[in-house]
């Protein structure tokens, strides 16, 4: 719930995909079989609070947390290209890859940001850092990624 | 969009990590452990005994006008001071102040290694240049202050200033950059030209680049 509160920043919102994000877990299972349910679950509902955002965003209502994650995203990829015929999973499995190979803290911060749309503020408060601090192991770990996917070929 | 590519590559990462990451910090969280009561008491003490200690500097600084401000650190971290808040945006100039956490950058130059930085200052003020150097700029904690990034700097004399009390330093540095709506902050490196001051000299023809800490808040601008 707190994702789609993350992106969304509108708890009726909220609480709708939340609930839409059950459902299709209802619906999916089985076949689908997950070892986590709480992460299926959280990937759901994040998947469905970004589509709403997309259309909130269309309508020109409320900005969310998700807005400066996306440009900070963009500031990643800004350097390059995709390589031609990329499959998503793949990518998926090399930024795995890179964040199972950093310091863990490092790692944790990165999520928490982009893949659950914390704050920075929140960040800072769940691991008592200073912001100036979260932003700079941001920025690092950005930026380190995305040299490992050059390194590795994922962008030219 | 290669931004949404990414997105929702992420999106699809290992469960591992996204379970790794619900999990709660063991690292250092702010807030105070109610079960040491007796450690509670003595920290009560000693901000007393702090506290009436300020007094009497507070009341030293009032009867000795002159003594310089940075006779009170004599350490290797940078020379602070927060005695004084200040009142407008134009007194911090365009650094972000933190008693506990802030970025400083160190002349890699024998001459000028001890001095520290201060604000930024406006190319007409500087009338020549001395030499090039590099900057190396890292974060001050309460842990002391190690350097994360290297520079080229080129190192200017100030107009009516001696270079044994202050010079203009011309270097990338780490600064805030404030979005639009006023909330959301970037950290991004750029160019500046800005002042390094001698903390042993006397300081009162560039009192206006001496930087003012403020405490606690860090996200003043």
């Amino acid at each position: 719930m707190y994702i789609a509160n993350n992106v969304l920043r509108d708890r009726l919102d909220a609480e709708e995909v939340f609930n839409d994000a059950l459902l299709a877990a209802w619906n999916s299972i089985p076949p689908q079989n997950p070892a986590n349910l709480k992460t299926y679950l959280g990937k759901l509902t994040r998947e469905i609070a970004i589509n709403r955002w997309k259309k909130n965003k269309r309508q020109k209502r409320i900005p969310s947390e998700i807005t400066q994650s996306l440009d900070e995203i963009a500031e990643m990829v800004s350097g390059g290209d995709f390589e031609e015929g990329l499959e998503q999973a793949e990518l998926s499995r090399e930024i795995s890859r890179f964040l199972f190979s950093i310091d863990e803290t490092k790692r944790n911060v990165f999520i928490r940001r982009y893949w659950h749309y914390d704050s920075i503020e929140s960040i800072c408060q769940r691991y008592g850092f200073g912001k100036s601090r979260v932003l700079m192991m941001l920025k690092r770990t950005r930026d380190d990624l995305a040299r490992h996917l050059k390194k590795e070929g994922f962008i030219t | 969009m290669k931004e949404d590519i990414m997105r929702q590559a992420i999106g699809d990462i290992d469960d591992r990590l996204i379970a790794g990451a619900e999990k709660q910090p063991t690292t250092r969280r702010p807030g105070i452990s109610w079960v040491k009561w007796g450690s509670i008491a003595a920290a009560f003490k000693l901000a007393a005994v702090a506290a009436v200690a300020c007094l009497v500097i507070v009341c030293v600084f009032a009867i000795v006008p002159n003594l310089r401000k940075s006779d009170l650190f004599n350490g290797n971290g940078p020379a602070t001071d927060n005695t004084a808040a200040p009142k407008t945006d134009d007194e911090t100039g365009d650094r972000l102040f933190s008693w506990t956490e802030h970025y400083e950058n160190v002349l890699q130059d024998d001459s000028y290694c001890h001095y520290k930085m201060g604000k930024h200052i406006e190319s007409d003020m500087i009338s020549g240049k001395i030499c090039n150097s590099k900057v190396q700029g890292g974060m001050v904690t309460p842990n002391g202050w190690s350097p994360e990034y290297e520079f080229d700097a080129e190192i200017f004399s100030i107009s009516g200033v001696s270079p044994e009390v202050a010079v203009a330093v011309k270097s990338k540095t780490l600064t805030y950059e404030i979005k639009d709506d006023g909330e959301i902050v970037e950290l991004i490196f750029k160019d500046d030209l800005y002042v390094m001051y001698n903390p042993e000299s006397d300081l009162t023809t560039i009192k206006d680049y001496i930087v003012t800490f403020i405490d606690p808040n860090p996200f003043r601008y």
